[in-house]
């Protein structure tokens, strides 16, 4: 009598994947996946965008807004130091992590909940600041054409290197752990999720202990992206091959804390850096980042006193906290925008997502455009996100490079004037046909995300009531969000709506052309494409050309405007709101500053607790 | 029994073989792989993916990768992650402690509820006590583990909290920084195991309540009685040894769950434990720990049926095995 297989305990247990599911999906559905990296992040220019929280935190001068020059003047600012109060020694921290990091090493782990942690130990070469300007951390400036660290080819940076500085164990940072850092990077062996650019290196030199000459092959824009961690060339003897060795899971960093330890599972501990450069800091004894298995539970947790800060909060958690006494939310617009990617290809059939082949409803520019002014973006954020974030205008909100667009009307009555010139016609039960083709889409976004199911009972009704009709088919953020090799929809192009979140990060031209250029549709030869889409168009695609192809800002951020009009007059994307940044911290905690082009951990060693 | 024995064993091999394969086509099958991990970073190019690819043998055909699976398991090597870069037996080994603690009290709790009661609910049939643990059970069958685990950390935790009284941690096995004994232990206990064992306890009580009944009212306890038998002697040496049978084979066949551990539990309570320790590799399709624990647990399972069997043939003399 096997009964015991299929009892109800263990039915229940084998049933629970389904709860499973649906709390993991939710804690990683707007975040885009569940282990979405923040691609390299860099950035000139201030957010114009208004801060709309009372924050506890002090703001320094350079989170007020500015506008960027022009050309970028190498900062010597350093980090914004602990403000208003005298700062308290000593206290442990607790962050509460809804996610357990793979690998603590940011170059094998493209999580963002591996540099959460990593941040704390390991240092760059330069620091982003919320201003939008870089800041030397371990250089001792930001290379530029002005100061001679960037040549005048473009192809030649020169890094000088902070002397003094030691690794947390006491053996002094040179430049020989800056080209350990470009050996491992490249290294075959390693399985390093990201090289780009990295290849283009020529040649790295050290003609003294503090300089380092980087030669690339060709111009690389982005090359204040490089070097945002060093990895200590002591550890591992000098061997590159970095793969399996106990580094990744415990590392040794310049940063202001140290690792102590990790139970799996359950927390990651770690203490305040002795060897830190300024002998003053960090104020804090230790962190512990405490390891919950999903946002509600982190929630709970630090409602009960058991965590200090909780990071990647989504805007439905927004009531909740409001209504803490003890706590400080902090919301902040990022460069992230939640938008409808179209595919404009045939979804089905022998030329599945061949651009050559329109596809039957979105292959005409009129009814993208009828759908764009059938949404009203603006009852979105005030209804379903409480009105805390903004309309997004286009794919680049954020950042030196961002263009200031209008947003798009809401205009139903256009809209149908349009579908009608497009030749698509009311059907009796209200739905438009057209040679016979149903105006009926599948429109798909992660399961298990409230607001993302609301955004679509809404979208649905909105475009319903113009006569197309939308079918809601979600899938989990694994299979929605996965690539060529996992069969996934938008990879092979059987799909019409999409709904995801996707951000361009501080130098956005990988993501841009990743996205946009013709060259980037999906295929067996370009698996990693990303012009999901569908949409061939030379004048993005010089437009990106031009962008890549100097280091003078002022024309990178022209080009990059025609890029985002570009994509909003094909109606490629359409932007639909700006997600925030949410965090929340209790309110003894000081000292920090939020900062959209890095994560949470980037200034800890000017938090202190105020007991 | 010897051959019986032997035969058993030797039929195990094909079952487990055949199980790790079906599991493994159908993790390979699914519509996601461990580049899922890497799929949303907008700065990895197709040479990139292509690299990894390789570099993890996701383009070997599946009965080479299932071959290569097998080769390194009957080694004894349970392989490593390609996501966290461990080896799987050293992920396990973190995580197996933790279960064993936490499900080893939760049986014996459960134990400790439910043969009192069962017992109880038998002797005095339809009394009402027998009705109340009845009600009690059902309840217990029909509140599945996630909500009453949610309900019980916003009262025990949350809302004792914020109205003064002492209160329980709402995850965890200790305080975090300050690892405070016994008595911290045992308070990050009491959740956990009151959410299992109360669930649990409503199945075991009516095993016991029924094989119970169905003893007392067979000749020999009649006799028993008739004989003159103190009514304690009647229950606990007759009675209670007989009813034990049915019993005993269903907690032995339970036993596997001390290995892989309640996965909603430990999720809801952020315990460290293997059965989250599926679900996060499940969701990560960190092959190479799912193949491991889901074949350990098989082979866990197909043992304690056999132990069961077994144990039932020394228990009662008038089983025999061909």
């Amino acid at each position: 009598m096997p009964h015991r297989l299929f009892s109800p305990s263990s039915f229940a247990a084998r049933l629970t994947p389904l709860f499973a599911v649906l709390s993991v999906a939710v804690a990683c559905g707007p975040a885009g996946a569940p282990p979405a990296a923040t691609p390299p992040l860099q950035a000139q220019a201030t957010t114009a965008a208004p801060k709309p929280t009372a924050a506890a935190a002090p703001t320094t001068a350079a989170a007020a807004p500015t506008t960027a020059a022009a050309a970028p003047a190498p900062t010597t600012a350093p980090r914004p130091a602990a403000a208003a109060g005298a700062a308290k020694r000593g206290g442990t921290l607790r962050i509460g992590l809804w996610q357990e990091p793979t690998i603590l090493n940011p170059y094998l782990g493209t999580q963002t909940v591996t540099t959460v942690v990593s941040q704390n130990i390991l240092e760059g070469l330069l620091q982003p600041m919320p201003d939008g300007t870089y800041a030397p951390d371990l250089a001792a400036e930001v290379p530029s054409p002005q100061n001679g660290g960037v040549s005048a080819d473009g192809l030649t940076v020169t890094w000088k290197l902070k002397p003094g500085i030691t690794w947390s164990d006491g053996k002094p940072f040179t430049a020989k752990d800056v080209i350990f850092t470009h050996q491992v990077i490249i290294n075959q062996a390693n399985p390093v999720a990201n090289r780009t650019g990295y290849t283009d290196i020529e040649s790295i030199t050290a003609p003294s202990d503090t300089t380092v000459v980087v030669k690339y092959k060709t111009l690389y824009a982005a090359f204040k992206d490089h070097f945002d961690n060093i990895l200590p060339e002591h550890v591992f003897g000098g061997d590159p091959n970095i793969d399996k060795k106990d580094y990744n899971r415990a590392p040794i960093g310049t940063g202001p804390f140290v690792f102590k330890s990790w139970a799996s599972g359950d927390n990651i501990t770690l203490e305040r850096n002795p060897n830190f450069r300024d002998k003053d800091k960090p104020y804090l004894d230790g962190m512990i980042l405490k390891i919950t298995p999903s946002r509600e539970a982190a929630i709970q947790a630090f409602k009960v006193g058991e965590i200090d800060v909780l990071w990647n909060l989504i805007e439905v958690n927004i009531p909740e906290f409001q209504a803490m006494p003890d706590a400080v939310l902090e919301a902040q617009p990022s460069d992230s925008v939640e938008r409808l990617i179209l595919n404009s290809s045939c979804p089905s059939g022998p030329q599945q997502g061949d651009p050559s082949c329109p596809h039957p409803v979105l292959g005409d520019q009129r009814v993208r455009e009828a759908i764009e002014l059938a949404i009203d973006k603006k009852a979105l954020v005030e209804k379903l996100l409480f009105g805390r974030t903004t309309v997004a205008t286009s794919v680049i909100p954020l950042g030196w490079y961002a263009p200031t667009l209008q947003p798009t009307e809401y205009n139903p009555n256009k809209a149908k004037q349009l579908l009608d010139e497009a030749g698509w016609k009311p059907g009796s039960d209200g739905i438009r046909t057209k040679d016979g083709v149903r105006a009926h889409l599948e429109y798909s976004t992660t399961t298990g995300d409230r607001l993302r199911e609301q955004t679509q009972q809404v979208i649905q009704e909105q475009l319903a009531s113009v006569g197309i009709e939308l079918e809601i088919k979600n899938s989990p953020s694994a299979v929605l969000l996965g690539g060529w090799a996992d069969n996934a929809p938008r990879a092979r192009g059987n799909f019409d709506i999409g709904m995801w979140t996707t951000n361009a990060g501080l130098d956005p031209q990988a993501h841009l052309a990743n996205y946009f250029h013709s060259n980037q549709v999906p295929s067996e030869q370009t698996r990693g494409g990303r012009n999901y889409h569908r949409l061939l168009d030379p004048e993005i695609d010089a437009a990106l050309q031009e962008a890549g192809s100097t280091v003078d800002e002022a024309k990178r951020k022209a080009a990059y405007q025609r890029v985002a009009e570009r994509v909003n007059a094909l109606k490629a994307h359409i932007v639909l709101y700006n997600r925030l940044e949410i965090d929340a911290l209790k309110k003894t905690i000081k000292g920090y500053t939020r900062n959209t082009w890095d994560d949470l951990a980037w200034d800890t060693e000017n938090w202190w607790l105020d007991r | 029994m010897s051959r019986y024995l032997a035969r058993r064993l030797i039929e195990a091999v094909p079952l487990l073989l055949l199980i790790s394969m079906a599991v493994f086509f159908v993790l390979q099958i699914l519509p996601a792989g461990p580049l899922s991990v890497y799929e949303n970073d907008p700065s990895l190019t197709t040479e990139d993916l292509q690299r990894l690819e390789e570099r993890f043998g996701l383009n070997d055909p599946i009965p080479v990768r299932y071959a290569k699976w097998l080769t390194t398991f009957a080694r004894g090597d349970l392989g490593y992650s390609l996501v966290t870069h461990q080896p799987v037996s050293v992920m396990i080994g973190d995580r197996l402690p933790n279960t064993l603690y936490l499900m080893s009290v939760a049986f014996l709790v459960t134990l400790l509820i439910a043969l009192p009661i069962g017992i109880i609910s038998a002797l005095k049939q339809y009394s009402a006590i027998d009705h109340l643990a009845t009600m009690l059970s059902f309840v217990g069958y029909a509140v599945p583990p996630f909500w009453s685990g949610l309900m019980v950390i916003i009262l025990f935790s949350v809302r004792f909290k914020e109205w003064g009284l002492p209160s329980f941690p709402a995850s965890g096995m200790f305080t975090l920084g300050a690892d405070g004994g016994i008595a911290d232990r045992i308070s990050h206990l009491v959740l956990p195991v009151s959410v299992l064992a109360l669930f649990n306890a409503a199945h075991y009580t009516r095993y016991v309540r029924s094989s119970m009944l169905e003893v007392l009212h067979m000749d020999y306890v009649r006799t028993a009685r008739a004989k003159g038998l103190a009514e304690q002697s009647v229950v606990w040496a007759h009675a209670l040894k007989n009813a034990a049978l049915p019993v005993v084979t269903v907690i032995t066949l339970d036993l596997p769950m001390l290995f892989s551990g309640a996965v909603v539990t430990e999720s809801i309570f952020a315990w460290p434990g293997m059965g989250r320790l599926f679900l996060e590799s499940a969701f990560r399709f960190d092959y190479a720990v799912l193949m491991g624990v889901v074949t350990i647990t098989a082979g866990l399972v197909i043992f304690s049926t056999l132990f069961a069997d077994v144990l039932y043939a020394w228990l009662d003399p008038r089983i025999r095995f061909t």
